[in-house]
C-alpha cells in the first residue's frame, strides 16, 4: 500500500539521468572549429555546442583539442538538423549529470514557444520581446545581462556599402532608445560601440542618440537614387522588428531602405543585422573575437589585439571599427531563456560562458 | 459577570442586598482543573454551608501548559573556499585539539594547542572516479586514526608518528553508518538501497541519498522502520505496525535521526526541496505511526545542505553548508536543544 501525503517534491541533491530537449532557431551545418561559420548567428550557436565538447581552449578562446573530451560527446550528428551528445564518462570534471541532450535545429521562435509550453522541449531560446508572453503561457524564463550586440554589417563590394556617407547616414537616422524601449519591451540597451560600458568602460564614448539632420545631409551628398536592401534573418522575429523601424527612421530621413528577409550568407543585400555575442567578458578578448567574426562580412581586417592590451589601445581598436560604419552597433540584447519544470540547478550564464548543461540535473530523470 | 449573576437571582426571586442584611451569603468563583472551567458557588447562612460545582462547557479545547518546543541550533567549526566533503574534531589531550577535513582529492589535518594552530598536514587521497557531486565520509576510530569513505576509495589514516595515508579502491563499497553499512553506488552520489546489517543480514530499499532509522532511545518504535530519501525525489517512510508505506512532502535529500529531546519521540532533521541554486534549511521531524510532524521552527542556512552525517554522539550532526553569497564552504556542528 502506499500512501501519498501531497505531491512529491524533488530532493535537493542531483540526480543523474534523462535527456535534456534542446532547441535553437540557428542552423549550424558544422560543429567543426576550424571551419568558419557562414553567419555570426552560426559563429554564436556553434561556439556554444563546441563549449560542450571540447574541454580546452587556445589562449586567443579558439577550442583546441579532440571533440568529446568536454562534458559531452558525440553521439549523432545530422548537419544543419539534429545533434545528439552523450555524457562523458571521462570528463576530468565528473561527469554531467544528464545523460544525453538533444539539440534540434532550425526551430522558429513561435515553435520553440509552443514546445516549450506543452512541454516537450525543455531549454530554448526565446526573443527578448517574448518574454511577457512566454511567462503568461507557464514558461520559466532565464535572462542573462545584455551581452548579445545586434548591428548592422555591409556587405563589403556593393556599391551603396561602400559609400562612407551612405553607411553613417543610415548610422544617425536610427533611434536606437525607441527600438530598446517599444521592440525590446526595455529587455535590453542602445549601442553606440562594440564592447558594453560594464566592459569596456568607455562605451559612453560613442554616442547612441538620434541625429536625423546629418543623416540627410550625409544622404543628400550621395549622387543617383541610392537605396539600401538591408536583410535580416527569416527566422528571426526580433531582428525583422528591428529591421522594420530601420526602414522607418531612414525613410525619416529620406534614405530609401528595404527590409528583406535573408537566409545564410550569400543573399542579395547591401547590408544586413547581424547577432555578436560576447565570448569573454574582457574587453580585449571581445572585441577581437568580434573584429574575427565581422572581417568576413566586411572585409575590415581583422587585426590581433594583444591578450591584456591596454584600455587605450582597445578603445582606439574599437573607435577604428566602429567609425568606418561598416559595422554599425544598434542594441545590446540578452539572451533569453526558456526552460521547462524538471531543469534543476540552473543558473543563467554569465557573459563569455557557455550552456551550463554538464551542471543541471533533471527533476524527473530516472 | 456580576450584573448577570444578580440579574439571574432576580429571575429566580432573589436579591442582593448589603452583608449584614443578607440571609445567605454567596460567593462565586471561576476555577479551572485538567478537564476544563468550574463555576464554584459556596453558599454559607441561615442554612448549612453549602458549596456547589458546576462544569462549563466551552466550544474549544482547553490549551494546555505550553510545553518544551525543541529548537535547532547551528555552529559553524569551520569556513573554506574549498570544498569540504566532511569533517571530525578530536580531541588528542586537554590541550591538543586535532582537526580532519575531508576533500575532494586530499584530507587535510591542523593541529591546534591553546587555540593557536601548530601544525597542517596535507595529504592527497585517491580516487576511482571524478563527480560534481562529490561524497565523503569520516569514521574516526579515536583522535589518532581515521578512515574516510569517498568516491570508491577507502583511506586509513594515522599517527605513526607523523600523519600516514594508505587509500585503496574498493569496488561495491560499504559505508559504515553505525550498526549498518550503505552500499556506495560508485560513480554516482547515491547508495543503491542495499544495507548490511551488523549481523550480515541485507535489506533491500530503493537507491537513496540518505537514510534514517529510530535511535536506540526512542521509545515505541521497531528499529526495522526506515525513512528513506530516494532518488527518485520522494521520501517515503517504510516499515513499522503498518503495512504501508508513506510518501513525505517537503524533504530533501539530506535526513539524520537525532537522539530525542523533548521527549522520547523517533526526532529526524531533514534537508528542504530544491536545488543547488537556493538557500536550504532544516527542519526537524517527530515520526509516529504514519506520520512526520515538523516540530519547532526550522534552521534558515545560506545555501545547499552538501553534507549532513549524524555524528558518533548520536545527538548532533555534521553539516556543510556552500553559502551561496560567498561561495564559503561552512563546516557546522548542528544540535537540537530543548526550550520553553
Amino acid at each position: 500500500m502506499l500512501v501519498s501525503i501531497g505531491r512529491a517534491e524533488p530532493a535537493r541533491r542531483p540526480r543523474y539521468g534523462g535527456t535534456l530537449r534542446v532547441e535553437i532557431g540557428t542552423v549550424v551545418n558544422s560543429i567543426d572549429p576550424s571551419v568558419a561559420a557562414a553567419t555570426p548567428e552560426e559563429a554564436a550557436a556553434k561556439e556554444e555546442i563546441c563549449a560542450l565538447i571540447y574541454e580546452r581552449r587556445n589562449a586567443d578562446g579558439t577550442f583546441a583539442g579532440v571533440a568529446g573530451t568536454g562534458a559531452f560527446r558525440i553521439a549523432e550528428w545530422e548537419p544543419g538538423k539534429h545533434l545528439m551528445l552523450e555524457a562523458n564518462p571521462e570528463h576530468g570534471g565528473g561527469r554531467a549529470f544528464v545523460d544525453s541532450v538533444e539539440i534540434q535545429m532550425g526551430k522558429t521562435a513561435h515553435d520553440r514557444l509552443v514546445d516549450l509550453e506543452v512541454d516537450k522541449a525543455d531549454f530554448a531560446e526565446i526573443p527578448p520581446q517574448d518574454v511577457r508572453r512566454a511567462m503568461e503561457g507557464g514558461v520559466r524564463v532565464s535572462q542573462s545581462q545584455p551581452d548579445q550586440l545586434l548591428a548592422i554589417v555591409f556587405t563589403p563590394g556593393r556599391a551603396v556599402a561602400e559609400d562612407a556617407h551612405a553607411r553613417e547616414a543610415l548610422s544617425r537616422s536610427i533611434d536606437r532608445a525607441a527600438i530598446v524601449n517599444f521592440i525590446l519591451q526595455k529587455e535590453g540597451e542602445p549601442a553606440g560601440g562594440l564592447l558594453p560600458q560594464w566592459s569596456s568602460g568607455t562605451a559612453f564614448l560613442f554616442p547612441t542618440a538620434v541625429d536625423a539632420s546629418t543623416a540627410k545631409n550625409l544622404w543628400a551628398q550621395i549622387g543617383g537614387s541610392p537605396r539600401i536592401v538591408l536583410g535580416y534573418d527569416a527566422s528571426d522575429p526580433l531582428e525583422q522588428s528591428v529591421a522594420e523601424r530601420i526602414v522607418v527612421n531612414a525613410r525619416d530621413a529620406g534614405i530609401d531602405v528595404t527590409a528583406t528577409a535573408s537566409q545564410g550568407a550569400t543573399a542579395d543585400y547591401d547590408a544586413r543585422l547581424a547577432r555578436l555575442r560576447m565570448v569573454s567578458p574582457r574587453p580585449a578578448a571581445a572585441l577581437a573575437r568580434f573584429a574575427a567574426a565581422i572581417s568576413p562580412l566586411t572585409g575590415l581586417s581583422a587585426d590581433p589585439l594583444a591578450e591584456g592590451a591596454p584600455p587605450q589601445q582597445i578603445y582606439d581598436h574599437e573607435r577604428a571599427i566602429v567609425s568606418s560604419y561598416r559595422v554599425v552597433p544598434l542594441i545590446w540584447v540578452p539572451r533569453v531563456y526558456g526552460l521547462s519544470a524538471r531543469v534543476r540547478n540552473w543558473t543563467a550564464p554569465a557573459s563569455g560562458e557557455a550552456w551550463p548543461f554538464e551542471g543541471i540535473w533533471l527533476g524527473d530523470a530516472q | 459577570m456580576r450584573r448577570a449573576l444578580t440579574d439571574q437571582l432576580a429571575i429566580l426571586g432573589g436579591r442582593e442586598v448589603e452583608d449584614a442584611s443578607a440571609d445567605s451569603h454567596l460567593r462565586i468563583t471561576i476555577s479551572q482543573g485538567l478537564e476544563g472551567y468550574l463555576l464554584v458557588a459556596e453558599v454559607s447562612g441561615s442554612a448549612a454551608p453549602q458549596t456547589i460545582v458546576v462544569p462549563v462547557a466551552h466550544g474549544e479545547e482547553i490549551a494546555g501548559q505550553p510545553g518544551p518546543t525543541p529548537s535547532i541550533q547551528r555552529k559553524i567549526v569551520w569556513q573554506q573556499s574549498r570544498p569540504i566533503l566532511d569533517f571530525a574534531q578530536a580531541d588528542i589531550d586537554a590541550s591538543h585539539t586535532v582537526w580532519y577535513l575531508l576533500e575532494p582529492e586530499r584530507i587535510e589535518v591542523y593541529e591546534f594547542s591553546g587555540g593557536a594552530q601548530i601544525l597542517h598536514e596535507s595529504r592527497t587521497v585517491g580516487r576511482s572516479f571524478a563527480s560534481r557531486d562529490p561524497r565523503g565520509r569520516i569514521v574516526a576510530t579515536d583522535a589518532t586514526h581515521i578512515t574516510t569513505f569517498l568516491a570508491g576509495m577507502q583511506c586509513d589514516s594515522a599517527w605513526n608518528p607523523t600523519f600516514a595515508i594508505q587509500c585503496k579502491e574498493i569496488p561495491g563499497q560499504q559505508w559504515p553508518m553505525g550498526a549498518v553499512n550503505w552500499r556506495f553506488e560508485s560513480p554516482r552520489n547515491y547508495f543503491s538501497g542495499n544495507m548490511v546489517f551488523s549481523n550480515s543480514l541485507e535489506t533491500k530499499f530503493p537507491a537513496f541519498y540518505s537514510a534514517a532509522s529510530p535511535s536506540s532511545e526512542t521509545s515505541g518504535q521497531s528499529k526495522s522502520r526506515w525513512i528513506i530519501s530516494g532518488i527518485d525525489g520522494q521520501t517515503q517512510l517504510v516499515g513499522g505496525t503498518a503495512d504501508a508505506t508513506t510518501i513525505l512532502t517537503g524533504w530533501g535529500s539530506d535526513i539524520a535521526t537525532l537522539a530525542p529531546v523533548c521527549g522520547s519521540q523517533w526526532q529526524v532533521l531533514a534537508t528542504g526541496a530544491g536545488d543547488w541554486t537556493q538557500p536550504d534549511h532544516l527542519q526537524l521531524y517527530e515520526i509516529t505511526d504514519q506520520r512526520a510532524v515538523a516540530v519547532g521552527q526550522s534552521l534558515e542556512v545560506p545555501g545547499p545542505v552538501l553534507t549532513l552525517w549524524l555524528a558518533s554522539d548520536g545527538k548532533s550532526a555534521r553539516m556543510v553548508v556552500r553559502n551561496l553569497e560567498t561561495g564559503v564552504y561552512e563546516a557546522s556542528i548542528v544540535t537540537v536543544a530543548c526550550s520553553n
